[in-house]
């Protein structure tokens, strides 16, 4: 029972801190404003 | 007649067969495969100039360039042959080990007058050509990002799903650093129709290839675009068999630097089926190498060719090159 307890608390701790990582993620959103046209090599 | 040597069918090397069949110049192809029946099947639907081996006995034929469209990871091995033989090598392989060690026999190659072409694909190769082709405006570079989306055959699915597990290799204020793949998320904004992609740090060689061109830059990095899934499940062995083609994908090359004291960026794309574009990025160098426009020489494509020259061939491809036009802030 207690060892069932501690892999249930382990579980849960696994999960929280994943969350917290997720939030945490500073992913920069570069916003683009223009469009892509055909490359000009002369 | 000199002749070429293909080692590898599978989704880049048999588009590569077909395309150089294709040719004008009729010149021999010897095709090696280790699934002799594709070998079999394939000779049936090309030209009378190829021919099937079994194996890659590269002291047998009389080849002057050596294409290794196999797997990555196999290719330093038998590249290494090669070169002893005096025979010309075109790699197309993605694996920083690959590319480091195919860059290390630098030496060999010069003491034999051949020339090693590393990481001659979709990225590296293409992307490597066109940050040094948008390099030719500025004054000075500054940052060199790249980032690529999707994955051709079997063999590069499964070094996409290897890269974003091991630690990328990044130029960063003049030393290289190595960080944890699958680390520092950003959304990258490929040419349509892949459009916005989340992409992450991995283990991409375009660094290691294109620092020599730009020593003096303070960034160089390269990223990969890959889903939840793929990071949740990249500790693990891949669970479902990869695909037989990953189609459409893309590349965006993003170069920053100084023009007359001015700080600017261009962004460069592509977009084409992975596969497909190195076919075609292959083709196009052995055709240049096949020339007498190129001296022996070893490095990436970008330091091999002009990029200028290099990308007016490609255009009239199946491969659609880019240019952002507008603010990326």
């Amino acid at each position: 029972m207690r060892l069932l307890f501690r892999g249930f608390v382990a579980l849960v701790g696994a999960i929280a801190i994943s969350v917290i990582i997720k939030a945490r993620e500073s992913g920069s959103v570069p916003l683009q404003s223009g469009g892509w046209r055909n490359l000009e090599t002369d | 007649m000199a002749s070429i040597g293909v080692l590898g069918l599978g989704a880049v090397g048999s588009q590569l067969a077909h395309l150089l069949s294709t040719s004008k110049n009729k010149t021999p192809v010897f095709l090696y495969d280790a699934n002799i029946s594709k070998t079999a099947s394939l000779i049936d639907e090309l030209e009378e100039n190829f021919f099937a081996s079994q194996n890659p006995r590269i002291e047998d034929e009389e080849i002057s360039i050596l294409i290794i469209t196999s797997p990555p990871g196999q290719h330093l091995e038998v590249a290494q042959r090669a070169i002893k033989k005096g025979i010309s090598v075109i790699s197309t392989s993605d694996r920083i080990s690959d590319v480091t060690g195919l860059l290390k026999l630098k030496p060999l190659a010069d003491e034999k007058n051949v020339s090693i072409v590393v990481g001659a694909g979709f990225s590296p190769g293409l992307t490597c050509v066109l940050a040094h082709f948008a390099a030719k405006e500025f004054d000075y570079i500054d940052e060199i990002h790249i980032a690529k989306d999707g994955t051709g055959g079997p063999a590069c699915a499964k070094q996409h799903h290897r890269a974003i597990k091991r630690p990328s290799l990044d130029w960063w204020d003049g030393k290289w650093v190595r960080r944890p793949g699958g680390s520092g998320r950003e959304l990258v904004w490929f040419p349509e129709p892949v459009a916005g992609s989340d992409c992450y740090r991995a283990a991409l060689p375009e660094a290691l290839l294109l620092q020599p061109l730009f020593p003096d830059s303070s960034r160089i990095t390269s990223r990969l675009s890959a889903t939840r899934q793929d990071r949740f499940t990249a500790w693990l062995p891949m669970l479902t068999p990869p695909h037989n083609d990953g189609g459409i994908g893309a590349v965006r090359v993003e170069v920053r630097g100084r023009l007359e004291n001015e700080r600017t960026t261009r962004v460069l794309g592509a977009v084409s089926s992975p596969s497909t574009a190195t076919a075609i990025v292959v083709q196009t160098i052995t055709e240049m190498l096949k020339g007498t426009t190129i001296g022996p020489s070893t490095g990436g494509i970008a330091s091999i060719v002009d990029s200028t020259d290099f990308l007016n061939i490609i255009k009239q491809s199946a491969i659609k090159i880019v240019e952002f036009d507008g603010s990326t802030k």
